[in-house]
């Protein structure tokens, strides 16, 4: 099992059209079951997949583990996909960690009870810096951040950098790639040759195509409706570089 | 962990139209598209049906092998599998946690094809208000399919499978549908999977090595005796058109094991009928079961294959390939041997007229003339001899000094196993638990003196096939790989003679007596 978080300090970057793209990608193939976890208590990927959570589902219950959790997980309408929605109440996770002895290691710890069933495991992550955040940190393989080619997205980016060098965590878990990408626009082609380069970012980028913004109205992953789109594309290029660069 | 999911199934009635159940319901629950399609559904088990009686079914459909859990209706477990063959093995399988799932019913017996049927499917995604599917909802119509033979309708069913987290929706819609058809149209899988062989004309669960026969205590011994070995013939005939066919080694095993069964009766019970007739067919039997110990062993050298690999070092496991390779030829020859006298006339006559004499002493049976005044009850007759061979048991194994030889081990073997068929003979005639209990004590017993006695053959065998290679050119890598056998199964033979008579003490203690005497003197 390899766990994935999208994440980034900052919001509107793409996280969760990259979480509900890749893992719709990393679900197809060879009967490769995947299970995307919205984290993010606006609910966006559960959304995109039209599922809502169960009335008696919360954030306390997603803290309980293995059982609450996969009590609450959804077949989504694609084949080897499923997902565990968000609740409006995951706002209060930090508050709900802080009553628990390792706050850190809860989600890793409960996530590791569903290796058996799943290969790939998705986090679509709110957009902030908390006890939660070190939660998903300790429990992701690998940290996917989502960055504009903009100077506040890349100042987040390095925050974050700092973050877990300065906390003594393993950044080398943590890889950038640009997502939104403007060509028509020098800032962006600046940032993407003066960055695109460094070893902690993928060389694939995902261009902005407004079909990204129209799955709002499709209710389904780009790539399942909309493979030729230059997104789509571009989502299938990032996944097969993840695969060979960072899921030997 | 797995939260459970289940396919709600119909039986729906002749002329009921799928679009029904979604007008003025009251339900949310809209249609998808309509999607046809026809698929070929090949269901295996083994001899035993080891899979039913776990409630699962194999199923090969196109490329693919999936084991269903008959009472959810939906497949636990899928494999690629290209071959739609009539039989298969589970250790052939190369996906390692698909054979483990069909290895938590049976190791060495074979899947054997059952029945096929061809499935038209009408079918509808049930969509939610958010248009998010929550089941699918098909209407299969199954028929028996026959190579190069008209399809035969078996059934129709209407099946609601709800996609997982969606359990609840489905029920709801289930309800729905029930009440429209009615509740005598619910239907299961299992129900369905029945009707697949009813109409195949399979008998389903129709064979067990075990004797399931229920002895009446007062009946004349004569009488139940025949009916026990009545039940060992038809366990030899059942079994025999299949030994040559080499499907799995099972059929041969059980064969033996009916042989050895019909031998422990006719030499412990006596004046079934008169000495001349139990000599002849003791005789009989003892040939029969000689005639396949050859054959028997080749089957079990086989099956040690991969442990034999296993137990040498890297740099001779290779070598051992030669020996495999003399010892499949080897098989083939007594297969053949074998499979011949089971077919020779003499064979057959003696088991047609052996098949007589039981008949008309089953039916009729006359006491053998005797000077004893004895109960010879069936009830009395089995707790005599039952008690005769558990004394003997004890009394051999106490006898046994600390350092136990091969041979008084291999002789306490025939005695524990003479007294395990007796149990297993008469056991309904004792109460359930009682005899169970027994049962387990022995088989502890048993296993021990199996596995030194198993150890012990081994290495002759292997010793033996030494000795033969000194007349052949020499191969001295098989021959270090044959020591090297040897020398483990030395090891772990002492270890077993070790651990003997602390399990004898276990067999040999208060607790097992008095199991024995309220089994005996009930």
């Amino acid at each position: 099992m390899k766990t994935i978080a999208l994440y980034s300090i900052k919001g509107g970057v793409g996280k969760t059209a990259a979480a509900v793209n890749l893992s719709y990608l990393a679900s197809k193939g060879d009967a490769r079951q995947t299970l995307i976890c919205d984290l993010d208590p606006q609910g966006a990927s559960s959304f995109y997949f039209r599922i809502s959570p169960r009335d008696k589902y919360n954030s306390t219950k997603f803290l309980e583990g293995s059982a609450k959790i996969y009590k609450n997980i959804k077949a989504t309408d694609f084949e080897g996909l499923d997902l565990l929605p968000s609740d409006f109440s995951y706002r209060n996770l930090d508050l709900e960690l802080l009553e628990e002895k390792k706050p850190q290691k809860k989600l890793r710890k409960n996530i590791n009870e569903l290796s058996s069933e799943y290969r790939y495991i998705f986090f679509d992550c709110p957009p902030n810096l908390t006890l939660f955040s070190e939660s998903i940190f300790a429990a992701a393989d690998i940290i996917l951040v989502p960055v504009i080619p903009t100077t506040l997205s890349i100042r987040t980016y390095e925050q974050l950098r700092k973050f877990f060098n300065d906390t003594g965590l393993d950044s080398s878990k943590i890889r950038g790639f640009f997502n939104m990408v403007e060509k028509r626009k020098s800032m962006h082609r600046e940032i993407i040759e003066q960055r695109g380069s460094h070893p902690d970012f993928l060389k694939s980028s995902v261009p902005y195509n407004s079909e990204v913004e129209k799955m709002g109205i499709y209710r389904a992953p780009l790539n399942a409706v909309h493979p030729s789109s230059a997104a789509a594309k571009a989502f299938r290029q990032l996944w097969e570089e993840i695969q060979v660069d960072l899921l030997p | 962990m797995t939260v459970e999911q289940k396919s709600i199934c119909f039986r729906p009635p002749e002329g009921f139209e799928t679009e029904s159940l979604f007008e003025d319901n009251g339900l949310s629950v809209k249609p998808g598209k309509t999607q046809k399609r026809r698929v070929r559904r090949i269901f295996y088990d083994t001899f035993e049906w080891q899979l039913l009686a776990n409630n699962t079914a194999a199923v090969q459909e196109n490329r693919l092998l999936s084991l269903y859990n008959l009472d959810t209706g939906l497949p636990f477990a899928s494999v690629g599998h290209s071959a739609a063959a009539r039989f298969f093995r589970p250790f052939e399988l190369e996906d390692e946690k698909f054979r483990s799932e069909i290895e938590r019913y049976t190791e060495l017996r074979a899947l054997i094809k059952r029945c096929a049927v061809e499935v038209d499917i009408v079918s509808q995604k049930l969509l939610d208000e958010e248009e998010k599917t929550i089941a699918i909802l098909n209407r299969e119509t199954y028929f028996l399919f026959k190579e190069k033979k008209s399809r035969i309708l078996i059934t129709e069913n209407l099946a609601i499978t709800p996609l997982k987290g969606f359990q609840e929706e489905a029920e709801t819609f289930a309800s729905g549908t029930g009440k429209l058809l009615g509740r005598e149209h619910r239907t299961r899988y299992r129900d369905l999977f029945m009707q697949f062989m009813d109409a195949a004309g399979v008998p389903v669960n129709d064979y067990s090595s075990k004797i399931r026969i229920t002895l009446q205590p007062g009946d004349p011994v004569q009488k139940s005796a025949a009916s026990l070995l009545l039940g060992t013939l038809d366990i030899m005939k059942r079994n025999e058109p299949w030994i040559p066919e080499n499907i799995d080694t099972e059929f041969l095993h059980d064969y033996r094991v009916a042989v050895r069964r019909t031998r422990s009766v006719l030499g412990t019970i006596r004046d079934i009928f008169d000495s001349g007739t139990t000599a002849r067919y003791r005789n009989a039997f003892r040939n029969a079961g000689k005639a396949c110990n050859a054959l028997r062993d080749c089957d079990v050298y086989l099956l040690r294959e991969s442990d034999y690999r296993a137990m040498l070092p890297e740099s001779l496991a290779p070598h051992i390939a030669a020996f495999f390779k003399e010892l499949h030829e080897l098989h083939r020859i007594e297969l053949r041997r074998f499979s011949s006298f089971l077919r020779s006339k003499a064979y057959r006559a003696m088991l047609d007229e052996w098949n007589g004499l039981l008949g008309e002493t089953e039916r009729n049976p006359v006491p053998v003339a005797t000077q004893d005044t004895e109960d010879r009850s069936t009830l009395a007759v089995a707790k005599k001899n039952i008690r005769k061979a558990w004394k003997k048991v004890l009394r051999h194994g106490r006898a046994i000094p600390a350092q136990a030889s091969d041979a008084e081990l291999h002789s306490l073997r025939i005695d524990c196993k003479k007294l395990r068929y007796l149990l297993e003979l008469f056991a309904s005639l004792f109460p359930d638990k009682t005899m169970a209990t027994v049962v387990r004590q022995l088989k502890e017993l048993q296993e021990n003196l199996g596995m030194f006695v198993d150890l012990a053959v081994q290495q002759q065998y292997l010793a033996g096939h030494i000795e033969q290679m000194k007349e052949k050119p020499s191969d001295p890598e098989l021959a270090a790989a044959l020591g090297g056998l040897i020398t483990t199964l030395h090891c772990r033979q002492q270890k077993t003679r070790k651990l003997f008579h602390r399990t004898f003490r276990h067999f040999d203690n208060d607790e097992t007596e008095t199991l024995f005497n309220a089994l005996l003197n009930s």
